[in-house]
């Protein structure tokens, strides 16, 4: 299957790596001595109760705000990350195809690369008959499918998605999560995905990070082989569903 | 249709209503002979208000430019200042104490001390006045638009390195724009309320008086009916400023703003 040669190809050499970060806003401590390696073409998932610096560790590895202490090496290029968020935040006084154009606009590519690249996207997201359109106009699935429109667009190395579709219902979410899937597999993405949702988390990342609350803290890593299998069957099979299992143990664990 | 139809008699209603205010009123007056003076009829202010009314037509230009010279200088002293405020933190501590007091201080204390430095010249004394007590509501619904500017999407904007002017321009403008927009619906009126009431203690020496002097000396000679044609005239150009930034503001934010579409 091209999924599988896909995952295989993948080289595994040392992407993100971060060695005891820790976060401090003024004296509260959000992150605590977290490490983690991030492989190139991985898609991590991070697991935790809210408040437990899930956002936070996004920021420090988009590197808009700075780390208290540790080490954190990124060796992905400048410019090549992309956010997406729970709310699609597009901009409500421009139409879609101009909120899709933003960031080609920073990095200052020219008119028609941009008409190109925003065109491509829009066709691939489904989004081309509405380019036109302001998001006021436009549903909450649409909307946040010109938001992964919009990170995309500029072919990004590395992806931080926090919580992304929290807002939407389960059809679209799944729906969403296929096609976010598909195109993670096409592109060389890495994929950092924050998200409450274990199952989400499952069936989308290859490891996934667990984190407790109050200090932020690392309490558990999986590992997820599911390189050759159906991702139709994988849904549905044994280990998907044993691994949601043990993710919510070590979660209800972590409380008491 | 259905939104048409609700605006007719939201008009309707309140034309039909002031109709009858205004024929009890002429029956009142005629039934118990109030005399003129005291309080005129509907009819005494209407031929008041046609005998004068190239007078009238004159003070409500005057008093127009005054209001809007005083908004257009607001508008532009009080973005700058927003936005200076909102780019740099030194300046934020060292103005910010000043607009407040700007704010608290009652501009009509100020009017005497503008007239003496500008004796020569009431026009700008006027608006001078119009200008300080409008400038307020811009300043800081424009800061406070600019600083609720998305988090998030700043990130986004920062996370392929946007510089501060681009940003500026291109995410906390158009945020901000919404916030300063209700901020000029305020100061529209706060500059003709500024503006006559400076007026009023002004006065006016020469040819180009406002409508709330001619208010003030129709009361001097008790001519009420005059007064009374002035106090309307003032009313209805406080209306048409306040429709007037309203309509800007619906054409301005018409396909983003969900507050817009209730106008
Ligand atoms: N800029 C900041 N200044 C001060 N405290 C902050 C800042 N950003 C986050 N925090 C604090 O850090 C803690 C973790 O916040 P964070 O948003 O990272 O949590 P989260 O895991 O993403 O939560 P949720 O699942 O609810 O989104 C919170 O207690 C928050 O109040
Ligand atoms: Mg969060």
């Amino acid at each position: 299957m091209l999924y599988q040669t896909l995952l295989n190809t993948r080289s595994h050499v040392d992407f993100i790596k971060l060695d005891n970060v820790s976060k401090m806003f003024q004296n509260l401590t959000v992150l605590k001595k977290v490490s983690m390696e991030i492989h190139k073409g991985e898609f991590i998932g991070i697991l935790g109760p809210s408040g437990c610096g899930k956002s936070t560790l996004l920021t420090l590895l988009s590197g808009l705000e700075k780390i208290s202490s540790g080490v954190l090496h990124n060796n992905s290029t400048k410019g090549k990350s992309a956010f997406v968020f729970q709310d699609s935040c597009l901009m409500p006084w421009k139409t879609l195809e101009q909120n899709i154009a933003i960031p080609l606009e920073i990095l200052n590519l020219s008119r028609q690369e941009i008409e190109e690249k925003v065109n491509k996207y829009l066709k691939i997201l489904d989004l081309y008959k509405f380019r036109k359109n302001y998001p006021r106009e436009l549903s909450g699935g649409m909307k946040m499918r010109a938001s992964i429109a919009r990170a995309l667009v500029t072919d990004p190395e590395v992806i931080l998605m926090d919580e992304p579709f929290a807002s939407l219902d389960q059809i679209l979410r799944e729906r969403l999560v296929d096609e976010i899937y598909e195109i993670y597999l096409r592109k060389n993405l890495t994929g950092i995905f924050v998200t409450h949702n274990i199952a989400e988390a499952v069936f989308l990342c290859n490891r996934i990070y667990i984190f407790s609350f109050h200090p932020g803290q690392i309490i558990g890593q999986i590992q997820i082989n599911k390189s050759n299998m159906d991702m139709k069957k994988y849904r549905n099979s044994d280990v998907f569903h044993q691994t949601c299992v043990k993710i919510r143990t070590i979660l209800e664990n972590s409380n008491e | 249709m259905n939104r048409t139809k609700i605006n007719l008699t939201s008009f309707l209603y309140p034309l039909l209503f002031l109709i009858f205010i205004l024929l009890f009123w002429e029956f009142l007056i005629i039934y118990f002979k109030i005399p003129k003076y005291f309080l005129p009829s509907p009819s005494n202010v209407l031929n008041a208000f046609i005998l004068n009314i190239k007078t009238f037509l004159i003070a409500t230009l005057v008093t127009l430019s005054i209001t809007f010279l005083a908004i257009t200088l607001s508008i532009i002293s009080g973005v700058l200042i927003a936005i200076g405020v909102f780019q740099y933190k030194i300046l934020d501590k060292t103005i910010s104490p000043y607009i407040v007091i700007l704010q608290t201080t009652p501009i009509v204390s100020i009017i005497p001390l503008l007239i003496i430095w500008f004796k020569s010249n009431t026009f700008i004394t006027l608006v001078i006045c119009a200008w300080i007590a409008c400038i307020f509501p811009i300043i800081s619904n424009t800061l406070i638009g600019l600083k609720s500017t998305d988090k998030s999407l700043i990130k986004i904007f920062r996370i392929y390195g946007a510089s501060q002017t681009f940003m500026l321009k291109k995410l906390y403008i158009p945020s901000a724009l919404p916030y300063f927009l209700s901020g000029l619906k305020i100061s529209g009126a706060l500059a003709l309320i500024g503006g006559i009431s400076a007026e009023f203690i002004a006065g006016t020496g020469g040819r180009a008086s406002g409508i709330a002097y001619i208010l003030l000396m129709a009361g001097y000679n008790l001519e009420t009916d005059k007064l009374f044609a002035a106090l309307f005239i003032i009313t209805v150009l406080g209306i048409f400023i306040y429709s007037l930034f309203n309509f800007i503001s619906y054409l301005l934010l018409k396909q983003w703003h969900d507050s817009s579409t209730n106008f």
